[in-house]
């Protein structure tokens, strides 16, 4: 898209008139020949929408705020009747909208959460003792064929989260137990104890394969053009990950190395960042150009290096002063450096 | 079927024709428009935003270990590092520059509370807190940076809250955000005015800042104190002032689009407008956010602004959200005040496309 071919928005006129010092009169111009003020068909088509939109937000609350409110004295007939009901109709409002449409799309994946919903009150009701990480295991086979019927990321998405969680409750409940502050961790809160599960390098690398894999098949995917996983969302939510579960293991070796502690963390973790650092930054340059994802790795070495930088310091003042100027550098260079592979792109295409 | 989105190059071409630009102004719109390719992705203006940020708490850290054997060193290295931010920023636009600006700017100011706060011996929170909001009045004008000045009103507003938690006068807290929220509707409908007297450049900082703050000022209203703490403390005293102030403004934003909409004024179908919005207003007695929310969606539609349209839509998300969690009220009471609101937005949707169907063609179909 080239800078003539910018599309009128609020904020832009607003800046235009603002660098150009119109009249009050001519920024109300402004906005008219922008189509930007609305007339009657427009405000209508707005009372349609917005109001529908809100007024069903509101009843919905409501009534999960209703069920909230008397959700113990309720049957487990009338519980289960609840949430089977919710799926099926879910999935029927899908069917009903088209699941191609954004309507359809949002039903569709409520149906797939719902699931995990129901799969959580049948273990609350009949206590069966079962390990948690089996939750997540039959949740993400069930949902599976509406991942497949789908044919969008954000199922695909929350498919690699529910594997992701079957892996991790696994390995802390079978393979090798927490103890220590692990423990701790779990008190402070699922996101806290989910974070913590990364300084264990072994089920670090374990995670990151899983998410290195399903990036892999999804760029394959692209490169055989399949039309429906063109879109970059699932690369660049599944390439963060697998990056911060290489990228924080060690920031953190580095550090704690320092420190000489014992920690459940290995240079398995530096290895496999420098490799799949490199191998991503060849191909998300060379091959598939993304810049979202060349900034992600350019930080991510930053950080990396900034930290091994200051490890071997002297612990004084200069050093902290030292470590700024050379962050800022790295920083400056960088941006310099993304532009560049940027503007280089644009000259190619 | 989806309307072909207009230009910004046709709006220039539309103001030309009309005679409307400003003599000599070829050369100025050339620069606005390389101006807008030259514009960084926002993921590298997070990276470099990330960096910045990082780098001022190394240089705290710095500042933090010389030490100083007077406490007004503090104060003097705060209103440096507040100065040469702003001479850098008015020096430079490199997106590096503008992130280390407001990174130091911020980071002066906290040295400058910091230094303050030990000199007077650690007691006196007024001074700091009116230091803070004077600072950021003055620096809301002089710091040439669109997001700090954004920051400048939130952070001058937040203490000016702590002000009244401190003074007491909790009674006052509900006016606030209906007073901010009325503030932004002023500043907003008199843009025009302010970009013709050469002041453009604040009035997008000026009514986001206004927003937010008026978001975070409602949002207080559903904080809940677990009653086993046995914490005498109202956070928010009478919600229900901030329900009839946002709903008057709530009938203001209606007298903007009723025109629009309807037929002329004194008609019945205007009194039956103007009486679903006081039965929103009603309705929504016990929660004031949806009406601000509806306040700032109202406001971004009249001029097609879609950040303001989301950012409403936003609020009223985590608005619904911290509600259930939060007030003092029972879980029934949440469902009957949500259910009985969302079926006044959905009566009013009807009568409203039903009324006004009268007047246009193809109108009835909507309802």
């Amino acid at each position: 898209m080239t800078k003539f071919n910018t599309v009128a928005s609020h904020s832009n006129v607003q800046e235009l008139a603002t660098k150009l010092g119109l009249s009050e009169n001519a920024y109300s111009s402004a906005l008219q020949l922008a189509e930007l003020t609305p007339g009657r068909i427009d405000w209508l088509r707005y009372i349609n929408h917005f109001l529908a939109a809100i007024g069903a937000l509101l009843i919905v609350s409501g009534v999960t705020a209703f069920f909230a409110w008397n959700w113990a004295d309720l049957g487990y007939m009338v519980k289960f009747a609840l949430i089977q009901a919710g799926i099926a109709g879910i999935a029927l409002l899908a069917w009903r909208l088209g699941i191609d449409s954004m309507g359809g799309r949002a039903a569709l994946f409520s149906s797939a959460f719902l699931v995990g919903v129901l799969f959580a009150v049948f273990g609350q009701v009949y206590q069966t003792g079962a390990d948690p990480y089996g939750l997540f295991v039959a949740w993400s086979i069930l949902m599976l064929p509406l991942a497949i019927i789908g044919r969008q990321a954000a199922l695909w998405i929350l498919f690699q989260t529910l594997l992701i969680l079957a892996l991790i409750m696994y390995w802390t409940q079978v393979i090798d137990p927490p103890n220590g502050w692990w423990q701790l961790a779990q008190l402070l809160g699922p996101l806290v104890w989910l974070s913590s599960t990364l300084m264990d390098s072994t089920l670090a690398s374990l995670v990151f394969a899983l998410n290195a894999a399903a990036l892999i098949a999804w760029e394959y995917a692209v490169n055989r053009n399949v039309a429906w996983v063109l879109g970059r969302t699932y690369p660049r939510v599944i390439g963060f990950g697998a990056l911060s579960n290489v990228l924080i293991p060690t920031v953190v070796f580095v550090i704690g190395a320092s420190f000489g502690e014992a920690t459940k963390l290995g240079v398995i973790s530096p290895a496999l960042y420098v490799t799949a650092s490199v191998a991503a930054l060849y191909y998300y340059q060379f091959r598939r150009p993304d810049l979202l994802m060349l900034t992600m790795l350019v930080f991510g070495a930053i950080l990396v290096f900034t930290t091994l930088i200051g490890r071997y310091m002297p612990m004084d003042t200069g050093s902290i002063l030292m470590l700024a100027i050379l962050l800022i550098g790295q920083v400056a260079g960088a941006a310099y450096w993304l532009r560049n592979v940027s503007h280089q792109w644009e000259a190619e295409s | 079927m989806t309307r072909e989105r207009v230009k910004l190059q046709q709006v220039v071409d539309g103001l030309r024709s009309e005679g409307l630009m400003p003599e000599n102004s070829d050369a100025n719109v050339a620069a606005f428009f390389e101006n807008l390719h030259e514009t960084q992705p926002w993921y590298i203006r997070t990276m470099v935003g990330l960096g910045a940020w990082l780098a001022s708490l190394l240089l705290i850290g710095f500042v933090g270990s010389i030490g100083f054997a007077a406490d007004a060193g503090f104060v003097i290295v705060g209103v440096l590092f507040i100065g040469g931010a702003i001479f850098a920023r008015m020096k430079s636009g490199n997106d590096f520059v503008v992130q280390s600006a407001l990174a130091s700017s911020l980071a002066g100011q906290a040295l400058l509370a910091y230094g303050v706060v030990e000199i007077s011996g650690g007691n006196d929170f007024e001074s700091v807190l009116s230091i803070v909001i004077i600072l950021n009045g003055i620096l809301f004008f002089v710091f040439p940076d669109r997001t700090h000045r954004v920051l400048s009103i939130l952070i001058a507003m937040t203490s000016l809250g702590f002000l009244l938690y401190f003074w007491k006068y909790n009674a006052v807290v509900p006016i606030m955000g209906p007073v901010a929220a009325a503030m932004m509707v002023f500043f907003y409908k008199r843009q025009g005015v302010i970009i013709e007297s050469g002041k453009g450049h604040l009035i997008r900082p000026l009514i986001t800042g206004l927003m937010l703050t008026a978001f975070g000022f409602l949002l207080l209203s559903t904080v809940y104190i677990l009653p086993e703490l046995r914490w005498e403390f109202a956070f928010y005293p009478r919600p229900w002032i901030s329900t009839i102030l946002l709903g008057a403004l709530l009938l203001y934003m209606g007298t903007q689009v009723w025109p629009q909409i309807g037929d002329v004024s004194g008609s019945p179908e205007m009194a039956v407008f103007y009486g679903l919005l006081v039965v929103i207003t009603a309705a929504a007695w016990a929660i004031p956010g949806l009406l601000l929310a509806l306040v700032v969606i109202i406001l971004g539609a009249t001029s097609g602004n879609r950040v303001f349209i989301g950012a409403g839509i936003t609020f009223l998300v985590v608005f619904i959200a911290t509600y259930f969690y939060g007030i003092q009220v029972s879980m029934l009471t949440k469902s009957i005040s949500l259910v009985a609101t969302g079926a006044a937005v959905l009566t009013a949707r009807w009568l409203l496309l039903k009324v006004t169907a009268g007047h246009i063609e193809g109108g009835a179909s909507h309802a």
